[in-house]
C-alpha cells in the first residue's frame, strides 16, 4: 500500500500537468505531499502564471477549474492556487476586461456538474469578484444541498444588484428552514424593498432561526412599514430572541434615521423606552434617542437623565454629549441629574473627546463650578479641544488654592499646539510667584523653546522660588547661550537657585550642538572657583563628553577637595569610550572612599569590555584593575570583562580564578564566553578549558553553557 | 440539521451522555442552599483555554467539543452545567457574565448575542475576526453599555520611550515607529501558517464541526482546522499576526495617540495568498493621516530596501535605535537625543479615549489594534496596497478588498 503523501507526490510529477508555467527561474508549483504547510511563490511569478492563463481566454480558465479535484483525492494547489491569485490579479482597478472574462468563464464552470467542495470554491472566488452577471449562475444552488445554498446565499449577499430579484424568486421554493433562512439574510444584505411582502409573515414561523433571520433582513432593508411587525415580535420572553429581534429594531431606527426619517425613528426607539423593562434595551434605546433632533426624543431623554439607574443616566448623558446639537448642550448639561458632579464630568469629558470648540463657552463656564471632579473634567475638556481661549481661564484655575492638584495644568501642559505657548508666556509678568513658578514648569513640559526669551526674563525676577523654577525650565529650554547666567547662579545664587543651575547647566552641556565650545568655556572657569562651583563645572563638563574636558577632569582625580575629585570620577567613570581608563585605574588605587574607589573600578571594568584596544593591552589593564579591587564584587565585574577580551591568554587568566571560591561562578561564565569565542581557534586548549569548568562551577546556566561548547566541539 | 437549535442537537448527539440531567440537590434550594435563581453567576464559553479561565461561580461551561466540555464539567463540579450551543446558555437569567475563549470567528457572534441578551462580556483575544464585527462590536458595548474587558496583556518594548518620542517631537514629523518580528516582537508568522492539499477527514463523533464553523464557511474537517491550530485558516483567525498584535501594538497605539483611528494606506508584502490556509508575510508599511507610518517587519525573509532592522524610531532629525551591536541597548542618532529623551519628564497620555467609560475605551482600543493586523492580511490577500477610510472603515476603491472588510456570515449568525 502506498502511503497517500507519496502517492499525491507521484500524481502531482507524472498525472496532473503543470498550469502553464513556461517561463524561467524555479517551478512555481514543486510538488506537495498531502498537508503541506505552503508559503507559494512572490508575486511577480504568480502574475506570469495568472497572465498565461488569462491570455489562453476562457478555456485556459475552464481547463484550470477543470483541474480541482474533489478533496483528499489529489493534491488541489496548483489550480487552487492559481485561481485564487487570479482574482485576487483581475479584481485589481484597471482590469475590467480581464475581470470579465474571469468572472464569466467562472460562471461558465458553475453550469459543469462538478464535485460539491468544487463548486463552492468556485462560488466563493465569485463572492470576492463576481457582479451581476454571475448571479444567475450562482442562484441555481440556492435550491441545492445545503452547503451549496448557504454558499451561494453568501455570495448573492456581496454581490448585490441583480442577485436581489434572483433571491426573492427562490425563496418561495426553498423549502428547508436553513435554506429559507440564509436566502432572507441575503435578501437582507442586499436591501430588497420588493422582498418585504415575502419577508414580514415569515416572523412568525415556526423556526427561531428563520424568525431572527427575517428580524435582521427587515432592520438591513429599513422600511418604517417593518417598525411594527419587529416590535410585536420582539416582546417574546426568551432572552436570546429578545435580545436579537430587539438589536434588530435598533438597526431599523439607525438605517430610518440615516434615511432622514426621524420620525419614525424616534417612535420605535420610544416604544422601547417606554414599554421594555430590561435595562440594557431601554438604555440602548435610550442611546438612540439622545442622537435625535426630534422633540418627541427629548422628553424621554430628560427623563433618562435623572434616571435612578446608573446605567440609563450615565448612557443618555454620553450620547448627548456626543451627539446632541451645541446649542442644546448646555441645556442638557443643566438637566444631569443623579449625582451631578458625576454626571456633569462625564459630560464634560465626552465632550472634549467630541472636540468641538463651539462647545467652550459650556466648557469654560464649568471651570468655575463648585465641584472639583466638575471643574477637571472641564480643564480636561479644554486641554483636549485645544482652544487656545480656554489658557486664562485654566490659569485662573491654576491660582490659589483650588487650582492645587487640579487638572488645569496637566490641560495646560496637555494642549496641542504653539499658540498656548505664547500666552503662557505672556501671563508671565503680570502673575503672582506661586503662578509664576506653575507656568515656568508649564512651559518646559511643553518644551517651548520659542518662549525662551520669557523664561531667561523670570531668572532675575525678584522671587527666589520663580528665579529657580526659571532657572530649572532653562534645563528643559535653553542652550549654550545661557551658560554665562547659570554660570553666575551657581557661584551667587540661593541655595534652590544653585541646586537649579547645576541640574540646568548638565542638561544643557549633555545636549549641546557644539561640546567641544561648551567644554572649552566650561573648562575656562575651573581656575580659582570655588569647590561646589568646580564641582558642577566638572559635572558638565563630564557630560559634553568632549576630547576638550578629558584633560581637566584627569587633572580634577588629583584635587585636594573630596567633593571635586568625587565630580571628576563620577563624570570619568560614566565617560562614553575608554579614553579616561589609565586615570580612573590610578584613582581606583589611591582611592581612599571605597564609594569613589568601587565607582572607579566599574568604570575601568565597563571600559575594558567595550574597548577596542588590542587584547594584550585590555588584558593588562583587568589584571592591574583585578590586583587594585578589594571586593569580590568588583573582581567579579573585571573577570566579566575579561571574557570580553578574546585571547589565549585572557583565557588562561580566568581559568586561574576558578578555584578561588567567591569568584569561581563569574570565572567560569567568563571561560564559556571566551570559550564560545575562541572554540574554532582554539578546539584543543577549549576543550580542556571547558571541562575545567565542569568541574569547578554548579550553577547549572553556566553549567550547560559549557555543555553545549563542547557538543558543538564535538560535532566539528 | 444546520443552525437548528433542537434538543437533540444541544445535547451533542443521541449517544452523548446526559449527566446535565441530574439536578443537584441545591438547584432546588434546598435547605441551607441559596438557590440558583437568586445567585448571578458567570459562563464560559470555549474551552480551550476558556475553562483555565473559569472559577467558583461558573454555572455553565460550552464547548462543541463533547470530549472538552464532559471533562471541563467535571473538573469545575459543583453546579457547573455543560451545553455544546451557547445559546441555551444566553437564555438563562442566572448568568450575568460570559467569557468568550472561542476561536476568533465565534469572538463577535457570541459576545454581541450575549450583550444583547444583557450579559457582560470578557472577550479573549483578537477582538475580532473582520473589521465589520469588530465595529459592531463597538457598537454593542456603546448602545447597551454592559461591562466588558478583554484578554490581552501588553509586550511593546521601549513604550515609555515611544511616548516621549510622540510627545517632545524631538525626531521631527512624521515619525516612522518600525518593528522587526525578530527583536522583541516575535509575530509567529511561521509558526501558525495553514496546510494546502488538506485531506478531509471524518469529523469526531464527539465534535460538532458544523457548529464550529458557525458563522465561517463550512468546510470539510481536518484536525489542523482546529484545536490550538486553527490560526491557520482565514476562516477562523489570520495567522501569527492576529495573534501577537494584541500584544505588541496595543500600548503602541495609545503611546503615539492612535488608539482611536485607523491608518489611511497599507501595503504588504509577502506571497499572494492562499484562499483558505494563512501563509506568511514580509512586511507591511501603514501609514496615517498625519504622515506617521508604522513598518511592521515580520523578521521572515530580508528587511525591505535594506533597512535597518534595528531602528525603532525615525523622524527627520534623527532615530532612536534598538541596537545589537550595543547588545541590545539603546543608542541614538544624534547622541544628544537619547540623553535628552531619558531625561525628559514622562509625558501625559497620548490616548484618545482618556475619561471614556473603561468599557467602551477598552473595546475602542481593542478594535483599532485589531484593525491593523486586519488591515495588513486584507492588504496581502488582494495582493496590492489598499486605502482606507478609518471613519467610515471601509477601503476606498477597491471592491474586492471591501468585501473582505464586512463578509456576510453563514445564517442564523449575525452581528
Amino acid at each position: 500500500m502506498i502511503r497517500r503523501d507519496i502517492l499525491f507526490t507521484l500524481l502531482a510529477i507524472v498525472v496532473v500537468p503543470y498550469v502553464g508555467w513556461s517561463g524561467e527561474g524555479a517551478d512555481p508549483f514543486p510538488p506537495l505531499p498531502a498537508n503541506a504547510r505552503y508559503t507559494g511563490p512572490d508575486w511577480p511569478v504568480m502574475q506570469k502564471v495568472v497572465q498565461e492563463m488569462l491570455d489562453g481566454g476562457a478555456a485556459a480558465i475552464a481547463a484550470v477549474a477543470d483541474k480541482l479535484p474533489e478533496p483528499g483525492t489529489a493534491p488541489d494547489f496548483q489550480p487552487r492556487y492559481t485561481l485564487c491569485a487570479a482574482t485576487a490579479f483581475v479584481a485589481a482597478p484597471g482590469r475590467e476586461a480581464q475581470r470579465r472574462l474571469y468572472i464569466d468563464s467562472l460562471a461558465a464552470a458553475l453550469e459543469k456538474p462538478r464535485q460539491k467542495e468544487v463548486q463552492k470554491f468556485v462560488i466563493l472566488q465569485l463572492q470576492l469578484v463576481g457582479d451581476d452577471k454571475a448571479a444567475a449562475a450562482i442562484g441555481k444552488f440556492l435550491l441545492g444541498e445545503q452547503e451549496l445554498n448557504e454558499v451561494a446565499a453568501l455570495a448573492l449577499s456581496q454581490i448585490g444588484g441583480a442577485a436581489a430579484e434572483v433571491l426573492r424568486a427562490a425563496l418561495p421554493q426553498a423549502k428547508p428552514p436553513s435554506a429559507r433562512a440564509n436566502i432572507i439574510r441575503a435578501l437582507g444584505e442586499v436591501r430588497d424593498a420588493k422582498a418585504l411582502p415575502l419577508l414580514t409573515p415569515a416572523l412568525g414561523d415556526a423556526e427561531r432561526d428563520v424568525r431572527l433571520s427575517v428580524g435582521y433582513a427587515l432592520a438591513k432593508i429599513g422600511d418604517p412599514a417593518s417598525a411594527g411587525p419587529l416590535l410585536k415580535a420582539a416582546g417574546v420572553e426568551s432572552p436570546l430572541e429578545r435580545g436579537e429581534l430587539h438589536a434588530a429594531c435598533f438597526l431599523l431606527g439607525q438605517r430610518l434615521a440615516e434615511a432622514g426619517k426621524a420620525a419614525d425613528a424616534a417612535r420605535l426607539h420610544l416604544e422601547i423606552w417606554k414599554n421594555r423593562p430590561d435595562v440594557h434595551l431601554r438604555a440602548a434605546a435610550i442611546e438612540a434617542l439622545a442622537r435625535s433632533a426630534e422633540p418627541s426624543a427629548s422628553e424621554a431623554v430628560a427623563e433618562a437623565l435623572k434616571s435612578d439607574v446608573p446605567r440609563i443616566r450615565s448612557t443618555a448623558t454620553a450620547a448627548l454629549a456626543a451627539a446632541a446639537p451645541v446649542e442644546s448642550l448646555k441645556r442638557w448639561f443643566d438637566s444631569i441629574g443623579g449625582t451631578p458632579q458625576d454626571g456633569r464630568a462625564l459630560f464634560l469629558t465626552v465632550l472634549g473627546r467630541r472636540g468641538d470648540a463651539r462647545a467652550m463657552p459650556l466648557v469654560m463656564a464649568a471651570l468655575k463650578d463648585e465641584a472639583a471632579s466638575v471643574r477637571d473634567a472641564a480643564a480636561a475638556a479644554a486641554g483636549a479641544i485645544g482652544d487656545p481661549e480656554a489658557v486664562p481661564a485654566l490659569l485662573d484655575m491654576l491660582k490659589g488654592a483650588k487650582g492645587k492638584g487640579s487638572g488645569a495644568r496637566a490641560a495646560l501642559e496637555r494642549m496641542a499646539g504653539k499658540a498656548p505657548d505664547a500666552r503662557i508666556a505672556a501671563a508671565l509678568a503680570a502673575a503672582e510667584p506661586a503662578l509664576k513658578g506653575e507656568l515656568l514648569a508649564v512651559l518646559a513640559a511643553r518644551g517651548a523653546r520659542e518662549q525662551l526669551p520669557a523664561v531667561v526674563a523670570a531668572a532675575d525676577d525678584k522671587a527666589p522660588a520663580v528665579r529657580a523654577e526659571a532657572i530649572r525650565a532653562l534645563g528643559a529650554l535653553g542652550d549654550a547661550r545661557q551658560l554665562s547666567l547659570l554660570l553666575e547662579r551657581l557661584s551667587a545664587g540661593s541655595d534652590a537657585e544653585r541646586a537649579a543651575a547645576d541640574g540646568a547647566l548638565v542638561a544643557i552641556s549633555r545636549r549641546a550642538p557644539d561640546p567641544k565650545g561648551v567644554a572649552t568655556e566650561l573648562a575656562k572657569r575651573l581656575d580659582g572657583a570655588a569647590t561646589p562651583l568646580k564641582a558642577s563645572l566638572l559635572r558638565a563638563l563630564g557630560e559634553t563628553a568632549s576630547p576638550t574636558a578629558l584633560e581637566p577632569l584627569c587633572r580634577a582625580l588629583k584635587d585636594s577637595e573630596a567633593a571635586v575629585q568625587e565630580a571628576a570620577l563620577r563624570a570619568l567613570a560614566a565617560w562614553p569610550d575608554d579614553a579616561p581608563c589609565d586615570d580612573l585605574l590610578a584613582a581606583a588605587r589611591t582611592a581612599k572612599a571605597e564609594a569613589l574607589h568601587v565607582l572607579a573600578l566599574r568604570g575601568v571594568a565597563r571600559m575594558v569590555q567595550a574597548s577596542k584596544r588590542a587584547p594584550d593591552e585590555r588584558l593588562k589593564t583587568a589584571q592591574a584593575a583585578m590586583a587594585a579591587a578589594r571586593r569580590p564584587e568588583e573582581k567579579k565585574l573585571i573577570l566579566g570583562a575579561m571574557g570580553a577580551i578574546h585571547s589565549p591568554a585572557a583565557l588562561e587568566q580566568v581559568l586561574g580564578y576558578l578555584q578561588e571560591a567567591p569568584l569561581a561562578e563569574e570565572a567560569g561564565a567568563a571561560a564559556v564566553s571566551l570559550g564560545r569565542a575562541l572554540r574554532n581557534d582554539q578546539p584543543a586548549a577549549i576543550r580542556a578549558a571547558m571541562e575545567k569548568v565542569l568541574a569547578a562551577c554548579k550553577n547549572q546556566g553556566t553549567v550547560g553553557d559549557a555543555k553545549k561548547v563542547l557538543a558543538a566541539l564535538r560535532k566539528e | 440539521m444546520a443552525g437548528a437549535v433542537s434538543r437533540r442537537h444541544f445535547v451533542g448527539g443521541v449517544a452523548a451522555a446526559a449527566s446535565w440531567l441530574i439536578v443537584p440537590r441545591h438547584v432546588l434550594g434546598g435547605e441551607a442552599k441559596q438557590p440558583p435563581s437568586q445567585r448571578m453567576g458567570q459562563a464560559v464559553v470555549g474551552l480551550g483555554r476558556g475553562m483555565g479561565m473559569a472559577g467558583s461561580g461558573t454555572l455553565a461551561a460550552c464547548d462543541v467539543d463533547r470530549k472538552r466540555l464532559d471533562a471541563a464539567v467535571e473538573r469545575a463540579g459543583g453546579e457547573c452545567r455543560g451545553y455544546t450551543d451557547f445559546r441555551y446558555i444566553l437564555d438563562r437569567k442566572d448568568i450575568d457574565r460570559v467569557l468568550v475563549a472561542t476561536p476568533p470567528h465565534w469572538h463577535a457572534p457570541v459576545s454581541i448575542m450575549a450583550m444583547k441578551a444583557g450579559k457582560n462580556v470578557f472577550c479573549e483575544k483578537p477582538l475580532t475576526r473582520t473589521i465589520g464585527e469588530g465595529r459592531a462590536f463597538v457598537e454593542a458595548v456603546r448602545s447597551y453599555g454592559c461591562a466588558f474587558s478583554y484578554g490581552a496583556h501588553t509586550e511593546t518594548p521601549h513604550h515609555a520611550l515611544l511616548r516621549k518620542v510622540a510627545h517632545s517631537g524631538i525626531l521631527g514629523s512624521p515619525l516612522t515607529v518600525y518593528m522587526r518580528g525578530s527583536k522583541g516582537c516575535n509575530f509567529k508568522v511561521g509558526g501558525w501558517t495553514g496546510m494546502v492539499n488538506q485531506v478531509p477527514q471524518p469529523a469526531p463523533p464527539t465534535l460538532d464541526w458544523n457548529l464550529y464553523c458557525g458563522p465561517s464557511p463550512l468546510k470539510p474537517y481536518h484536525p489542523h482546522r482546529t484545536h490550538g491550530s486553527f490560526r491557520g485558516y482565514w476562516d477562523y483567525d489570520g495567522g501569527g499576526l492576529t495573534d501577537m498584535a494584541p500584544h505588541v501594538f496595543n500600548e503602541l497605539l495609545g503611546n503615539m495617540g492612535k488608539d482611536d483611528t485607523s491608518p489611511v494606506e497599507v501595503e504588504t508584502s509577502g506571497p499572494p495568498a492562499h484562499d483558505d490556509a494563512v501563509g506568511i508575510f514580509h512586511w507591511s508599511r501603514l501609514k496615517y493621516a498625519d504622515g506617521t507610518v508604522l513598518f511592521v517587519d515580520s523578521g521572515v525573509g530580508q528587511p525591505r530596501d535594506g533597512a535597518d532592522p534595528n531602528i525603532l524610531f525615525e523622524g527627520p532629525n534623527g532615530r532612536v535605535l534598538y541596537s545589537a551591536e550595543a547588545k541590545g541597548a539603546l543608542v541614538s542618532d544624534p547622541p544628544r537625543v537619547l540623553d535628552e529623551l531619558k531625561n525628559a519628564p514622562n509625558p501625559p497620555s497620548l490616548s484618545r479615549l482618556g475619561g471614556l467609560p473603561r468599557p467602551l475605551a477598552a473595546i475602542i482600543h481593542a478594535h483599532r489594534t485589531n484593525c491593523l493586523a486586519i488591515l495588513i492580511n486584507i492588504s496581502l490577500r488582494v495582493g496590492r496596497r489598499i486605502r482606507f477610510d478609518p471613519v467610515k472603515e471601509e477601503v476606498v476603491g477597491d471592491d474586492e478588498a471591501n468585501r473582505l472588510v464586512r463578509p456576510p456570515m453563514r445564517a442564523p449568525w449575525q452581528v
